[in-house]
């Protein structure tokens, strides 16, 4: 008879899968390394002045002892406390963060209004190349935003023909703030249009057919089965494409003009601040950015959980 | 004549490889070929076959939900074919039921009254009615997603009859429940179908559907009308080899004309080497293939050869026994050919007819269809 110690311990192995274990280890590893940390560091950094800067008290003792009071009180001033409360009252940083969110929120109307007719055909009509335009319209996903703003510069710029023309109608698109819905319209719609087509997709065709039969027109089935049925799919979808609009770069900083207040976005803004003055200064743009795509994305959540 | 097809015809395109396209060529596939077809007023019409033959197609033409290619659809004599769904007043039951799901039995049932425009007072008596009629009583604020497969099946039938339709299609309602539920969901279908005098087209590949509930049965197959008629009609005067095997009606076999002799009134056919005499069939030669039926209630099973006045004797091996209620259905083979018979029980075991044993069955001459 064997010993009941080494019964249970046997027992214990059965019962016992290193698979679970090990996933939630690499999985939990992997949002702690490649997002909360570097995320968390951002936050820490705002609080923390001397963790972004590490030369401040060199800067400090050396404005002082070569006896500059005016570079020191200003060196002073600029890292004393918390940078955030100092962003809410930097005129330029909330322009750019009105710029930011009436562009994403105009990019992301437009990508409703034309995005959503052309998941529909696309999910639902068959015809020749359908499968190239599912392709074509995933393509700014993967293709470098830079590239989306020398396409748009190459179709829409003051020395092209379409660009003359807009010129002198007085509607120029590049180097404006309408440039920038265009440009973020290119980059971010995608995440739209693709999480719309999965959606109509995933809505069975006999449930539109019956409504059909019922007496239902096109628009009552699309109105009354389909976009109730994808509802949730097209509002996740949707927000992702705010965000991403949101937070659009290399091709906005190609067809803005940079002018504060009018093309100067929060991401734009991140980058001249850190051209202009290294991390730090920075730093309060990208909390703001940081938040504010945060908040949207929770709250979509919520509501698509829901 | 309620409904009336008139030589319809559909094709749809199959992928085409672009070199195909280039020169001009492109795939498709028949779903219907020249179909025309008469439903009478409160008919209930059944049309059987297999998967894949135009049922679905035939029934979304009528619907019109499908565009025909050729051909003309008539309703109460008019010609409906330019007619969109919603114009129709032709209700479907669909093969997966097609319940909204995120809308309540209610809702389900109430939504194409409401799309109608019919006001909200008359609309909720119409469906009490039919709520009561089908036996939905209490589950009227639950989801489809929490009902039973036969109460699903109830309600999409709910939600097309509420819209008193001039037609009802029903595309294989039946094909996803248990074959209890079955049973008295075709009792259901009937009762409906008494009660409401609508005209029914249903479309199923089981024969069981067609015997309980046809007043009269189409066999289609590969896009046509193989037969149409009363089931007492395909029964007792199958058309086709298809039709014949499609009923389960028996034995079809099928040769070459041997000796065709109008004086004595004899035809011989060839089966796989077994030489058959078949009725004197008028208007054929020697050496035509031709299909007959052999209907295993008209096999005679013996141990031992047996006196008889059939011309036809095979001596053949058991491969298997099954049975069918009270009945036995001895399938038994010799060289290629495959026979089968039925017997009742207690003749098999008085018999002692077991599998792998020798067995002779005969046939009489005048028992056999010839199918053409």
């Amino acid at each position: 008879m064997k010993p009941p110690e080494k019964n249970e311990v046997k027992h214990f192995r059965g019962n016992f899968s290193l698979f679970p274990v090990s996933m939630a280890v690499l999985g939990l590893s992997f949002l702690v390394f490649m997002f909360l940390a570097p995320l968390g560091t951002l936050i820490y950094s705002s609080l923390n002045p001397l963790y972004a800067d590490p030369a401040v008290p060199q800067r400090l003792y050396d404005s002082l002892s070569s006896g500059d009071f005016e570079a020191f009180f200003a060196e002073l001033q600029v890292y004393a406390g918390n940078p955030m409360p100092a962003a809410f009252q930097d005129e330029v940083l909330l322009d750019a963060l009105r710029v930011s969110l009436i562009t994403s929120g105009a990019s992301s109307i437009i990508c409703m209004c034309f995005g959503l007719p052309l998941a529909y055909v696309l999910a639902r009509c068959d015809f020749p190349g359908r499968h190239m335009f599912k392709t074509l319209v995933e393509l700014p996903m993967v293709l470098p935003p830079v590239v989306a703003g020398i396409s748009l510069i190459l179709l829409l710029g003051p020395n092209t023909p379409l660009g003359s023309f807009l010129e002198q109608v007085g509607w120029e698109l590049v180097f404006t703030w309408r440039g920038i819905i265009l440009a973020q319209t290119f980059v971010a719609s995608p995440f739209f249009i693709r999480s719309a087509i999965m959606s109509f997709e995933e809505v069975p065709v006999s449930l539109e057919l019956a409504a059909r039969t019922l007496g239902a027109s096109p628009l009552k089935v699309f109105r009354s089965v389909t976009l109730p049925l994808s509802a949730r799919g097209l509002v996740a979808g949707w927000a992702m494409m705010w965000a991403r609009a949101m937070g659009e770069f290399g091709a906005t900083i190609m067809v803005s003009s940079n002018v504060p207040g009018q093309s100067y976005t929060l991401t734009t803004a991140i980058y001249w601040k850190f051209w202009a003055g290294g991390v730090y200064p920075s730093i309060a743009a990208a909390i703001m950015l940081l938040a504010v795509s945060f908040a949207v994305l929770l709250t979509v959540r919520f509501l698509v959980e829901r | 004549m309620s409904l009336r097809l008139e030589s319809i015809c559909k094709s749809y395109p199959l992928p085409t490889p672009l070199s195909s396209l280039l020169r001009g060529e492109r795939r498709a596939v028949q779903a219907l070929r020249d179909v025309s077809l008469g439903v009478d007023e409160g008919e209930f019409f059944v049309v059987l076959g297999p998967t894949g033959c135009g049922k679905t197609t035939l029934l979304n033409v009528i619907a019109g939900l499908t565009r025909q290619d050729n051909g003309h659809v008539f309703l109460d004599g008019k010609c409906i074919d330019h007619l969109p769904p919603e114009k129709r007043n032709v209700s479907m039951v669909f093969q997966d039921l097609a319940l909204f799901p995120h809308m309540t039995v209610l809702e389900n049932i109430i939504y194409g009254l409401k799309m109608r425009g019919v006001r909200a007072s008359e609309a909720k008596k119409k469906v009490n009615e039919i709520v009561m009629e089908l036996g939905l009583e209490g589950l009227e604020g639950r989801t489809p997603s929490s009902l039973s497969g036969g109460e699903k099946q109830r309600v999409s039938l709910a939600r097309a009859l509420v819209m008193e339709p001039r037609v009802l299609l029903l595309d294989e309602p039946l094909s996803n429940l248990d074959p209890q539920s079955k049973s008295s969901a075709r009792e259901l279908l009937l009762k409906v179908h008494r009660d409401t005098g609508v005209t029914m087209i249903y479309v199923t590949h089981d024969q069981l559907d067609a015997r309980v509930l046809a007043d009269r049965v189409a066999i289609m197959r590969e896009g046509t009308m193989e037969q149409v008629g009363s089931l007492k009609e395909l029964m007792e005067h199958p058309r086709s080899p298809f039709v014949a095997s499609f009923m389960s009606l028996g034995n079809v076999f099928s040769g070459q004309v041997e000796l065709h002799d109008g004086e004595n009134g004899v035809t011989l056919v060839n089966v796989e080497g077994y030489r058959i005499s078949i009725p004197y069939t008028p208007n054929i030669q020697a050496g035509r293939t031709i299909n007959f039926l052999v209907r295993p209630e008209d096999v005679i099973l013996a141990k031992t050869k047996p006196k008889t006045s059939a011309r036809n004797v095979l001596k053949a091996t058991v491969v298997e026994k099954s049975f069918q209620g009270p009945l036995v259905r001895v399938s038994a083979s010799i060289g290629g050919l495959r026979i089968e018979a039925l017997a009742t029980r207690a003749s098999v075991e008085y018999m002692n007819i077991k599998e792998g044993e020798d067995v002779y069955m005969a046939f009489k001459t005048s028992s056999i269809q010839v199918l053409g």
